[in-house]
């Protein structure tokens, strides 16, 4: 039970769950719609072109672990939001949860845009194409504006 | 509205199956579990592994803090 004596000042243990939270839903985003819905690339379709029957099914294989991991993220995200949201000197505060949320999901963006496609080249954003550099430039720049934006609102959140 | 319904069951009865592979089974196993499987996994999960880092150290970071500020005062 909250403390009503505590003031609920401390927002990063709210803002550290919104980025596992935001990362995790981010990562499934990327595997729904860019892996399974729209098909523009793989996990390893950088270094395995998915042009077989057996290569798209390896494919499948390392998506599905990549998927996994995100469930991770997730769970592990609603943990820590459960934890904090127990916490007397944590304020419940939706724009601050918000802007978790995003940073996490601009986080993943930036992370595994640059990790994946540009150091590794496990795979790119659209690989069917030459010049995988604008979709991947795309790919990163949203994550810069979803970054951007998360950190507006948890700058608004200090308010709540 | 008889006649569309036996149309569409006929369609569905002329329509060639779908079958599973099992003469590719054995070769996406192999695809899978090569000599690079331990690097592919540790590549595949490299992303998740910084994020989940990163997020765990926030959370803890009231925790980490003390921790961190006497190894680099001791140093």
């Amino acid at each position: 039970m909250a403390n009503p004596n505590v003031s609920a000042t401390r927002r990063t243990p709210l803002v550290a769950a919104g980025i596992l939270l935001g990362a995790g839903l981010g990562g499934f985003v990327d595997g729904i719609v860019l892996h399974q819905i729209l098909q523009w690339h793989n996990m390893l379709s950088g270094q395995l072109p998915p042009d077989t029957l057996v290569r798209a099914k390896v494919n499948m294989y390392w998506d599905g672990l990549f998927h996994a991991a995100v469930w991770v993220l997730t769970a592990v995200g609603l943990a820590l939001l459960w934890a904090a949201t127990g916490r007397a000197d944590v304020p419940h505060s939706g724009r601050t949860l918000v802007g978790g949320l995003l940073l996490g999901w601009g986080l993943f963006n930036v992370i595994e845009g640059i990790i994946d496609h540009e150091i590794l080249g496990l795979h790119h954003v659209y690989e069917y194409t030459p010049n995988h550099l604008p979709a991947d430039l795309g790919f990163l720049a949203f994550g810069l504006l979803l970054l951007l934006a998360g950190w507006a609102l948890v700058r608004a959140g200090r308010r709540d | 509205m008889r006649k569309l319904l036996l149309l569409l069951l006929s369609s569905l009865w002329a329509t060639p199956a779908a079958w599973a592979c099992p003469w590719c089974r054995p070769r996406v196993r192999a695809g899978i579990y090569n000599a690079a499987y331990s690097a592919n996994v540790l590549l595949v999960l490299l992303p998740v592994a910084v994020l989940l880092a990163l997020g765990l150290a926030l959370f803890y970071w009231d925790k980490l803090r003390p921790y961190f500020a006497t190894s680099y005062g001791k140093s």
